[in-house]
């Protein structure tokens, strides 16, 4: 806008300067035409009218001589003078005009002198005649050429005044419509202005009513502190904030700091000085006692604004009532401290469930075994020994006819060998049951361990394979599948090594192995049957085991590892839980699959051939 | 004055005087539409009045009956009409009117001339305008 309006002043300024200069240049070439035309023309006037005029008294000289008989002196110098104009006038180049006139003159000049009669006259009557015509002529002719140029001049200065007139109205024409262009540019531009300036104003109000409603929305006051904390300005929320009426209170340095906390005072100010001075940003926390003796927290932001060096720096900030939210932060302190108390008891709970699932788990494989041992050792082989041994005992004399005559004595031996094998198979089971034994005992002393290693956040990782744990697995919980006619079968592939906390998968494979029992044995079928697979995965090895027990419910799919669900009637929710857990603890993971109700379901523990190591520091 | 002009204006002043004398009528006539003013006729004679409209009128003397004329016209002489011509030849550079014979050449002359003035002992036949009888 203003660009275009300091274009249409130049246009007009050309507009105005070009017209006059082009009829100031024509009007000096014009002038110089026409001064040039009356210096040649004007003298040759000039001459002739010279000529024509010493003639005329010449001649009134003769008409004179008429009366005095007699030329006068005069009218003859009158006549050379002619005589002289007019070869002047043809020494100029103009012989053409003069040429007749000077003859005749000259003839003139030659016949009469001074003291001429009227008798001289009168013979010259004719040519005297003759010399009035042709100087006539000659001084018309130069007349005409001076006045042809005087007319040219007179016309020129006309055609030249015309054109100043043109010129100067063309000027005022393009001035006025220039002036009109741009007073309407103008106008437009100080009506824009205007019309900006109110939105302006408008959108300032509405920003400061905004800003009043927001600050006083927000418990926020603003102030500003000038010239090094002397002059401080407060604004009407700000009064609010601090209670302080605006009538009676006047905002100085000292007495703002008067209401700040005694015990917040120093750091306070300290802070504000130290933001004037640095010009850097003021972030502080302080409380204020109110009159009514509440305290208030505020938390104080301000920056320092540099508008002109003459005014120096000013502190402008904002305090803003945060007592709400320190009071919120205190009661969520608390309230997480009691969180954090709940959640240590819960994850003691937890603990203990856990402990109590697997120790329970590794109970019923003691109880088996110890049951088994018991049986054994109820039996009555040794009483049968022992009959035997009172036989031999009453037949000490004669036992060599008691052994071969006697009918008792002749099954003796026979017996005896019977009872040992009997014996020794008792003594077999027996031991094997009280290994299985120590083992379950070692495994709930390892659990034990182990629950006391997670706090710890330990473990040891031992390279095993993984069919000998499968098969320690299978052994704990051999009794309950015998019991309950479920046939279990192995299916395992070649795969290495792994390097893991053998007690966490061994209690992972026992949870599930437990699980599948109880899921054939509620199915009701007769080929009930779990189907333990080993395999190659990606990162490592991946254990299945598969039942065709009672399946599970697509609804139940998403929610089989989450901590208290269980379908168990005396179930807890706590052992895919925490094998889920423990199995992404060595770096695995476990899965669940099932088509459905009565098809069964498999679960896959994948473990990597090496756990991770963050896991066990 | 010089003698031989004095000698010059003494004839003319005594044909004049004869001419008079015996002219009983005069008459002042002009080329075919020339519609003078009798008032004009004296200046017209003197070299006052030349134009008439655009015509250039040139007026002519007729020696036979030129007493008449300046007696009864001019109401002047010879030498005065003379003298007279003499200053306005030298001074206005005009010739004094030519002078005829008599009546028959002062006719012929206007006639043929436009413009052309004259005055008559007689009365003058068809073919010119009589402007006034003295």
């Amino acid at each position: 806008m203003k660009r275009t309006t300091d274009k249409l002043v130049a246009l007009q300024f050309l507009a105005v300067v070009l017209p006059i200069a082009v009829v100031l240049l024509v009007q000096m070439a014009a002038d110089a035409r026409r001064a040039a035309g009356l210096e040649h023309s004007r003298p040759l006037r000039l001459l002739a009218y010279e000529a024509r005029a010493n003639y005329k008294t010449f001649t009134n000289g003769a008409a004179d001589a008429v009366d005095t008989g007699t030329l006068g002196a005069q009218s003859v110098e009158a006549l050379h003078t002619t005589a002289a104009r007019l070869a002047e006038l043809a020494a100029r180049g103009e012989t053409a005009v003069v040429g007749d006139a000077a003859v005749v003159v000259r003839s003139l000049t030659a016949t009469l002198s001074k003291g001429a009669t009227l008798n001289d006259l009168m013979p010259m009557r004719a040519r005297i005649i003759e010399g009035d015509k042709l100087t006539k002529a000659v001084d018309d002719e130069f007349e005409r050429q001076d006045e042809f140029v005087v007319k040219d001049a007179i016309a020129s200065a006309i055609l030249q005044k015309r054109a100043v007139s043109g010129a100067l109205v063309i000027t005022a024409i393009l001035t006025v419509v220039f002036v009109l262009a741009t007073r309407r540019r103008i106008k437009a531009r100080l009506e824009a202005d205007i019309a900006k300036e109110r939105e302006r104003r408008a959108e300032l109000e509405t920003i400061s009513i905004r800003f009043g409603v927001a600050t006083r929305a927000a418990r926020a006051g603003v102030y500003e502190l000038k010239r090094d904390g002397l002059d401080l300005w407060w604004s009407d929320t700000m009064h609010e904030l601090y209670a302080q009426s605006p009538q009676e209170f006047r905002p100085t340095m000292a007495s703002w700091l008067a209401l700040i906390h005694p015990d917040d005072r120093e750091a306070a100010q300290s802070a504000i000085t130290g933001a004037m001075r640095e010009q850097s940003q003021l972030r502080s926390q302080y409380r204020v006692v109110r009159p009514d003796g509440s305290v208030c927290h505020i938390a104080s932001l301000a920056a320092v604004a540099m508008d002109s060096v003459d005014a120096g720096p000013r502190l402008v900030g904002i305090d803003l009532d945060i007592t709400d939210r320190v009071e919120a932060e205190e009661r969520e302190r608390k309230l997480q401290q009691q969180l954090r108390d709940a959640s240590r008891q819960a994850g003691m709970a937890e603990i203990a469930t856990n402990v109590l699932h697997n120790i329970g788990n590794v109970l019923n494989s003691v109880n088996i075994s110890a049951s088994l041992v018991t049986d054994r050792v109820k039996k009555p082989r040794a009483a049968g020994l022992g009959k035997a041994v009172a036989l031999l005992q009453q037949h000490a004399a004669d036992l060599g006819a008691f052994v071969t005559t006697d009918e008792r004595g002749k099954h003796l031996p026979a017996y005896l060998a019977q009872l040992t094998e009997h014996l020794m198979l008792d003594q077999r089971v027996a031991l094997e049951e009280l290994e299985s034994l120590r083992k379950s005992i070692d495994h709930i002393k390892e659990i034990v361990a182990m629950q006391q290693s997670y706090s710890k956040l330990v473990g040891v990782p031992e390279r095993l394979a993984i069919a000998a744990l499968i098969d320690d697995a299978l052994r704990m919980n051999i009794g309950a599948f015998t019991r309950h006619g479920v046939g279990v079968k192995c299916d395992f592939e070649e795969v290495p090594e792994i390097v893991v906390e053998k007690h966490k998968v061994l209690q992972i494979l026992i949870n599930l192995l437990r699980n599948a029992k109880y899921a054939c044995e509620t199915s009701g079928r007769m080929d009930k049957q779990v189907v333990v697979r080993v395999a190659n995965h990606a990162q490592g090895v991946q254990i299945s085991i598969a039942d065709n027990g009672i399946g599970i419910k697509p609804e139940h799919m998403t929610r089989m590892f989450t901590h208290g669900f269980t379908t168990k009637k005396d179930g807890h929710g706590f052992g895919l839980h925490s094998g889920a857990l423990a199995a992404r603890d060595l770096g695995g993971a476990l899965r669940v699959d099932s088509a459905g109700p009565g098809f069964g379901a498999t679960f896959t523990l994948e473990l990597p051939l090496k756990s991770p190591e963050t896991v066990y520091g | 004055m010089q003698p031989k002009y004095t000698l010059w204006i003494f004839s003319l002043l005594l044909a004049t005087t004869c001419s008079a004398a015996l002219a009983d009528n005069l008459y002042l006539a002009c080329h075919a539409g020339v519609s003078l003013a009798a008032a004009d006729v004296r200046d017209m004679f003197l070299g006052e009045k030349q134009f008439l409209n655009t015509i250039r009128l040139v007026p002519v003397d007729n020696v036979a009956a030129q007493p008449a004329f300046l007696e009864k016209v001019l109401k002047m002489n010879a030498i005065k009409y003379s003298t007279t011509w003499a200053k306005k030849s030298f001074r206005d550079g005009v010739n004094p009117p030519a002078a005829m014979a008599n009546d028959a050449a002062v006719l012929d002359f206007i006639r043929r001339t436009p413009g052309g003035c004259g005055y008559f002992a007689s009365e003058p036949l068809d073919g010119v305008t009589v402007i006034d009888k003295y």
